[in-house]
């Protein structure tokens, strides 16, 4: 079985985990220290190691009509016209200008992507089952084992969601919880007028950044001290028990959590920066996912949601496409002016797509074929991979499953992705299917 | 003692009788009618950038069309011998109504689609509305933008960007008014293209129970003595799937800025289009997207419902003809006309 020394996660590491954040804490008092935005050469040495992967996630399902496969002019084109792309031959949607401008300097586009039809977690877990002995890994936590530095004080794993996307979480299966999300889940929007985003708190940072005013730091380092003792000799013979290995962990996880607290305060950035994010709540947690992703959070999902337009279709993609337009593209220009572009690897990923055919609610249902881009590190811009028929009823060319696609994104990151991992009960199993070959049309 | 479980009011008398003179099919979908005045004909505009000319006096009509548009045919109004067209490819187009040839097409509203066209009751103005968010006068016959109509908002309060769904005049011609996304109708002085009433309809804009924040002003009309101003559309419920939601009227003494009638409706459906009758406070509201599939008359003054007319089929768009005695609705595949005979009053 491959396992690579930096990417190895045994118990030796996460031991040096605690060791790091406590002596960290001990000595300078914990937050400045352990926030790698205020220590640039820390941060420039980040920069150019690790890899890392920034994904925004399309739950219910974005469509492809209204967005990198348009098709004007059909019966299924819907009302909004295309627009030539600086790929040259490439359209998009007209709600895209932003993209469309920069398009050839990171991205490339994949328009023959299979998908899951239906709302059941399938997509992000690649077609594995969700039932039965073994609990497979959804992709994010598979990145975040294999991207992660056990040294690093900060999380491993982040996602925001925007409104919905409880039914979408990401879940680390036989890997252990330790690589499960700190979940990030705003307050609910304002069902009322007078609506006030500003007003509406949507969160930016986890709950557990704090303790309680119950507890003082003291008290939660001691109970540590104390659970730690107790579960040494219930370790023994257990190194490799995911489950005991995640409870271990953990509370260096909360440790982490709260001495990075700064790192998910927008208010740390320029009033510049923050106003080319924008003011929506998909533009603040974008600014706080790129905050995340500098300090050297391994995996980062930003959830914008809810696509899943079975009515009134055209009139949600006309304002949340050139949201998302929008955002991307600052995104994407962030990373490069701070050199990050290189190393991160940006994902726009829909839970599904959209069908050709227009319902009586003027919507758009579930579609198992979806366009999906992948821009930075180890992508060849510039790429649109695959196509669709005339009226997008279906894949015309190189069809891309899952699987591959989720080999695409690990080999754009430097991990291979035919890796044997152990599951719990001791047996190998590769990160994507034995065979899976990754797009390599859109790879550098 | 236990509240009594409210009761629907018995359904009104009709106030019409309704004969259909003719149910057209055609190959997309119709969002906008405009009748030609003293005949059975109407022209209309399709999702696929064709317009369509209509006439219903045909035992078996077959429309003539001609394409128009690169995206949908989405506004249409006839202004003295022109048809003037507005489309999702951000063109408003001036066609001799008469032979069908083209005289002029600009590409306007800022690249943004334009989503309605109406004329003043003289013929001289043409009125046009984008998601620019500005309203825009022409003059009907030289195509010289007269005023731009600014004063709705470009984003919503989610600071996502909004949408101008309509503009109509009213039957005096002085008055005309825009209403948008966020459920704000603003009235313009027609000769001086300045703002002169403003009014926000409470339930028109709102956020359905999946976290989407939008609704709309999609179709206004002035009572014929130009006093109201009706506003339609949806209370939201779950606008991704229109279900547990009302088309919604709401009309406004829009001079006072007041809201004088609530008329929610039950059926799952938006309110696409509305059109007074010229004589009666009588409301000829059309539900679109969802499950209405019919015409429902509502009685403004006394906010109830009159009547309603099937069309097994959602509808995009009404016109009335001068006199109130035919009434043409174009929808999903299907343009329909229908005869109108007032019933004496009981």
């Amino acid at each position: 079985m491959a396992r690579s020394s930096q990417t190895c996660h045994s118990a030796e590491h996460f031991v040096d985990r605690r060791a790091f954040l406590s002596a960290g804490a001990a000595f300078v008092g914990g937050v400045s220290a352990l926030n790698p935005l205020a220590t640039p050469a820390l941060a420039k040495d980040m920069a150019r190691k690790q890899k890392r992967v920034l994904m925004i996630f399309l739950n219910g399902g974005m469509s492809q009509f209204e967005s990198w496969d348009p098709k004007p002019g059909t019966a299924t084109g819907g009302p909004f016209q295309s627009i030539q792309s600086s790929i040259p031959g490439y359209r998009v949607s007209e709600l895209m200008p932003k993209m469309a401008a920069c398009l050839h300097k990171h991205t490339a586009v994949i328009r023959s992507q299979l998908a899951s039809g239906d709302h059941n977690d399938f997509t992000i877990f690649g077609g594995k089952p969700r039932t039965g002995p073994v609990r497979y890994p959804s992709l994010g936590p598979m990145l975040a084992r294999e991207l992660a530095d056990p040294k690093s004080p900060v999380p491993y794993h982040v996602m925001f969601t925007n409104y919905l996307g409880a039914n979408f979480f990401e879940n680390a299966g036989f890997l252990g919880t330790i690589w499960d999300p700190i979940n990030i889940t705003p307050e609910s929007v304002p069902a009322k007028p007078p609506f006030s985003v500003a007003g509406s708190k949507h969160r930016l940072a986890p709950p557990a950044n704090k303790l309680p005013d119950s507890l003082t730091d003291q008290d939660h380092r001691e109970r540590e001290a104390l659970r730690a003792e107790l579960a040494k000799r219930f370790g023994t013979g257990r190194e490799r028990d995911g489950v005991l290995l995640s409870h271990g962990g953990a509370y260096g996880r909360v440790r982490g959590l709260m001495e990075s607290a700064k790192l998910f305060d927008i208010e740390q950035e320029s009033k510049s920066t923050r106003d080319k994010y924008g003011s929506t709540p998909f533009g603040e947690q974008a600014l706080v996912a790129r905050r995340l992703i500098e300090a050297g959070v391994p995996y980062v999902r930003v959830n914008r949601g809810w696509w899943d337009h079975h009515g009134q279709n055209f009139e949600f993609h006309q304002e949340m496409v050139p949201e998302l337009d929008h955002i991307l593209s600052v995104l994407l220009d962030d990373l490069k002016d701070r050199g990050l572009l290189d190393d991160t690897l940006v994902v726009t990923f829909s839970e599904m797509g959209r069908t050709p055919g227009i319902n009586n609610n003027n919507g758009r249902d579930h579609f198992a074929r979806m366009s999906v881009t992948l821009s930075g590190c180890g992508v060849k811009p510039g790429v649109v991979h695959g196509s669709t028929t005339a009226d997008g009823g279906n894949i015309a060319k190189d069809p891309v499953s899952l699987q591959q696609f989720f080999a695409t994104v690990m080999k754009a990151v430097g991990i291979d992705h035919q890796k044997e991992i152990t599951n719990s009960d001791g047996r190998p199993v590769p990160l994507t299917d034995y065979g899976t070959e990754p797009v390599a049309a859109v790879l550098a | 003692m236990n509240a009594q479980p409210k009761k629907d009011p018995p359904p009104a008398a009709p106030v019409v009788d309704v004969k259909l003179v003719r149910e057209v099919g055609v190959g997309c979908d119709l969002l906008a009618v405009a009748g030609i005045p003293g005949t059975a004909k109407a022209f209309a505009g399709g999702t696929d950038g064709k317009i369509y000319l209509i006439d219903f006096d045909e035992a078996k009509p077959n429309p003539v069309t001609w394409a128009a548009h690169t995206g949908y045919v989405s506004g249409l109004a006839l202004a003295g011998k022109y048809l003037v067209s507005g489309g999702s490819d951000h063109q408003l187009i001036w066609w001799d109504a008469e032979t069908r040839e083209k005289v002029r097409g600009l590409e306007t509203h800022d690249k943004k689609w334009v989503r309605s066209v109406a004329a003043s009751p003289d013929g001289k103005l043409v009125a046009s509305a984008g998601d620019d968010m500005v309203g825009r006068l022409w003059d009907a016959t030289s195509g010289k933008l007269i005023h731009e109509l600014k004063g709705h908002d470009k984003l919503t309060p989610y600071q996502l960007a909004s949408k101008l769904y309509c503009v109509r005049f009213s039957p005096d011609g002085k008055h005309l008014a825009t209403g948008d996304q966020t459920g704000t109708a603003v009235v313009w002085d027609a000769a001086g293209g300045k703002e002169v009433g403003r009014v926000r309809a409470p339930n028109l804009y709102t956020s359905d129970t999946n976290g989407h924040t939008y609704g709309g002003i999609r179709a206004l009309a002035f009572s014929p003595d130009g006093t109201r101003l009706a506003l339609a559309g949806n209370i939201a419920g779950d606008t991704s799937t229109i279900t547990n939601s009302k088309a919604l009227v709401q009309a406004f003494d829009w001079k006072a800025g007041k809201m004088t009638q609530d008329i929610p409706v039950k059926v799952n459906a938006f309110f696409e289009a509305v059109a007074f009758h010229p004589k009666e406070p009588w409301l000829f509201a059309a539900t679109g997207a969802g499950e209405g599939k019919k015409v429902v008359i509502l009685d403004v003054e006394k906010a109830s419902v009159l009547q309603e007319i099937t069309s097994n089929t959602p509808l995009f768009d009404v016109a009335l003809n001068a006199v109130g005695d035919t009434l043409v609705a174009v929808g999903r595949k299907k343009a329909f006309c229908w005869r109108l005979t007032r019933r004496d009053p009981q």
